[in-house]
């Protein structure tokens, strides 16, 4: 026992960093399917509001992150998207993250291909626009004077869908997929709870806890969390996608992670014990 | 060509930061370097060309075409004022000029945050005190809007816009009303489902007690007995529990959050941290009480949050690992060997290199 105490709390953390790397690398080398994922109530609470959206309804998502979060929430906005597409709602694409709008751009129109909609009757990619909670603002109040050109340069007036939306109130649901601020917390103090419209939010595991209470408050009316949600909306939509390929890589890197506290402090406290008998 | 370039940039600089956990060395630094420069460079550029330029230049530059054709072209001045005070910085001299446009900042962000704040507090307290509609009343107030609804489309035509608002208006009321109706027959029905039970585990626990009487209390039929009874009177506790859940959702309830353990722990755990940083009074008796308690709820959310954190750093892992699978293959060249390999020479070459250099000093 000494000795094992001895070689946990003198072990050089790179070698947990490569334990780590190797384990996380093998259910990616060859899925393991591993069982136990079941919707947590945010997340079927979300997914249930857009089933009962009727159809042509239109939505607003934002993609609020940037490249550093794109594996939690790129497949969240992708199988929201797949979702809005299959429903035949309308979708409204936009970011208020300057460095995720080639990000947002990309997955927008790769899904919008995937579903084979056409742009300006089904989609709209509004882009970025800089001021955040002035964009925010602006679009409670008038979505065509503040953004006047979509990310394509077409005046906003001109396509299908923005002829039937001028402010936030018209949107039967906007989702927040954010990652940091501006993100849901922004949308919902200066636009869901001033201008009156239903929110939904997707978020990264980082942020998740503080997010919980507006979920709680029914300020939003699901919430998403890191790519645990993102693969339960997979699981609900019956399209497993990048989220649930990962779920696996996560629970292992999980188990080795909660094995190593318990190492850590079984050799701690053998430790610990040992210097009180010797005192 | 681009695309097999793009991954192979990608890979190189996955790995570079990945090299920061053998040691601090040049590829990190490179990557580092990179990272904050793009970031802000990319940043820049699209602020220019997607606010500056349509925003200002075309607006108050006589030669861009829109001069004196936007009627409001002098709405950009105020800001463009503030916003030009800002470099003021760069001169000590009219440093003090900047301060102008962070009051303006810190004025119009306390403007919109300070009620925001009031509305989340507001909002957190909603669910505790929240009014449920009765059905009688629901239903009046229903009946009477789609009378208005049906004289406005008699009178006024049933395409006019105030026929049209009102049939919105009374669809939406019936709506309310027949949610309400929902929650009230839930209540009638939870109630019978639970009677049902109870009388069921009644009947159960006689049977198994009458058993139990008759013949020897061990054997296997009165275990048999006993245990469905056991079982049946489970099932009525859950179906008592209904019962008082959907009860706590109807009108017959004044506080809905009664049904809802959770909404009073939130409550109380958001009021007692913010409570923990309110400073005006000394925390002392119960007021030190209740904000150690915000102490706790502190440590409980910075324990989920450090879980989820380690969970999100595993997303972010995870990602950067498909990059690196996807890039083994030869329609990429190899790129991840490749790279992975002529890191690891050079690395080893650097590590020998200052180890000579070590043992020369």
């Amino acid at each position: 026992m000494e000795a094992f105490s001895k070689f946990v709390l003198s072990l050089d953390r790179r070698w947990i960093f490569l334990v780590l790397l190797l384990v996380l690398f093998i259910p990616i080398a060859c899925p393991l399917n591993l069982p136990g994922l079941k919707p947590s109530p945010g997340v079927t609470r979300m997914y249930d509001f857009v089933e009962n959206m009727p159809e042509g309804s239109t939505i607003l998502i934002s993609f609020d992150f940037d490249p550093a979060s794109k594996p939690e929430l790129a497949p969240m906005g992708e199988a929201m998207l797949r979702h809005a597409f299959r429903k035949k709602l309308k979708v409204v694409a936009m970011g208020l993250w300057v460095t995720g709008v080639s990000l947002e751009k990309e997955t927008v129109e790769r899904i919008a291909k995937e579903a084979n909609v056409t742009y300006g009757d089904d989609y709209v990619n509004l882009g970025w626009k800089a001021g955040s909670v002035a964009v925010i603002t602006g679009m409670g109040e008038d979505i065509h004077n503040t953004f006047p050109t979509d990310a394509k340069g077409n005046p906003v007036g001109s396509l299908k869908i923005m002829q039937r939306v001028h402010r936030l109130k018209d949107f039967d649901l906007v989702v927040s997929l954010a990652a940091g601020t501006p993100g849901i917390d922004t949308w919902i103090a200066y636009g869901s709870d001033k201008y009156k419209f239903k929110m939904g939010g997707g978020t990264t595991a980082v942020n998740a806890p503080a997010m919980s209470p507006y979920l709680q408050a029914n300020q939003l009316v699901g919430l998403i969390g890191a790519m645990r949600g993102a693969a339960e909306y997979e699981f609900l939509l019956d399209k497993p996608g990048d989220a649930i390929r990962g779920m696996d890589a996560i629970s292992l890197g999980h188990y080795l992670i909660v094995g190593l506290i318990l190492m850590g402090n079984i050799a701690y406290f053998f430790t610990r014990s040992r210097k009180g008998v010797a005192a | 060509m681009m695309a097999i370039l793009g991954v192979w940039v990608a890979v190189g600089l996955t790995l570079f930061m990945f090299s920061f956990l053998y040691k601090d060395n040049p590829f990190y630094k490179v990557g580092e370097n990179l990272y904050v420069g793009i970031t802000i460079g990319y940043s820049l550029v699209k602020l220019i060309f997607e606010t500056w330029i349509p925003n200002v230049w075309r607006v108050v530059h006589p030669e861009a075409g829109v001069w004196f054709e936007n009627h409001e072209w002098w709405l950009i001045l105020p800001p463009l004022f503030l916003g030009s005070l800002i470099l003021t910085r760069f001169v000590p001299k009219y440093a003090w000029l900047s301060r102008w446009t962070f009051a303006f900042v810190v004025g119009y962000g306390s403007g919109l945050a300070i009620p925001a704040v009031q509305k989340q507090a507001e909002a957190t307290a909603h669910p505790l005190v929240t009014h449920i509609e009765s059905f009688d009343s629901a239903d009046k107030a229903a009946t009477e809007a789609e009378k208005k609804a049906t004289d406005l489309a008699a009178s006024k035509g049933a395409g006019s816009d105030e026929a049209i608002k009102a049939r919105i208006d009374a669809d939406e009321y019936r709506e309310r009303a027949n949610a309400a109706k929902a929650r009230k027959d839930a209540v009638s029905a939870a109630g019978a489902r639970a009677d049902k039970a109870r009388a069921a585990a009644n009947d159960a626990r006689k049977q198994a007690d009458e058993m139990a009487k008759k013949g020897p209390a061990d054997s296997e039929e009165v275990h048999a007995a006993q245990k469905k009874a056991t079982l049946a009177e489970r099932a009525a506790i859950g179906a008592e529990m209904a019962t008082w859940t959907a009860y706590s959702k109807s009108e017959y309830s004044v506080l809905t959050a009664w049904g809802d353990f959770t909404t009073i722990v939130l409550f109380i755990g958001v009021f007692s941290v913010l409570f923990y940083f309110f400073f005006s009074i000394e925390h002392k008796g119960p007021v030190k009480v209740f904000s150690r308690l915000g102490i706790i709820f502190l440590m409980i959310y910075f324990g989920a949050s450090y879980g989820y954190t380690v969970m999100g750093r595993l997303s972010l892992l995870y990602g950067r690992l498909v990059i690196l699978r996807d890039a083994c293959y030869p329609s990429v060249g190899f790129a991840t060997p490749v790279l992975l390999v002529a890191m690891i020479t050079v690395l080893v070459v650097l590590h020998f290199q200052n180890k000579d250099k070590e043992e020369n000093a």
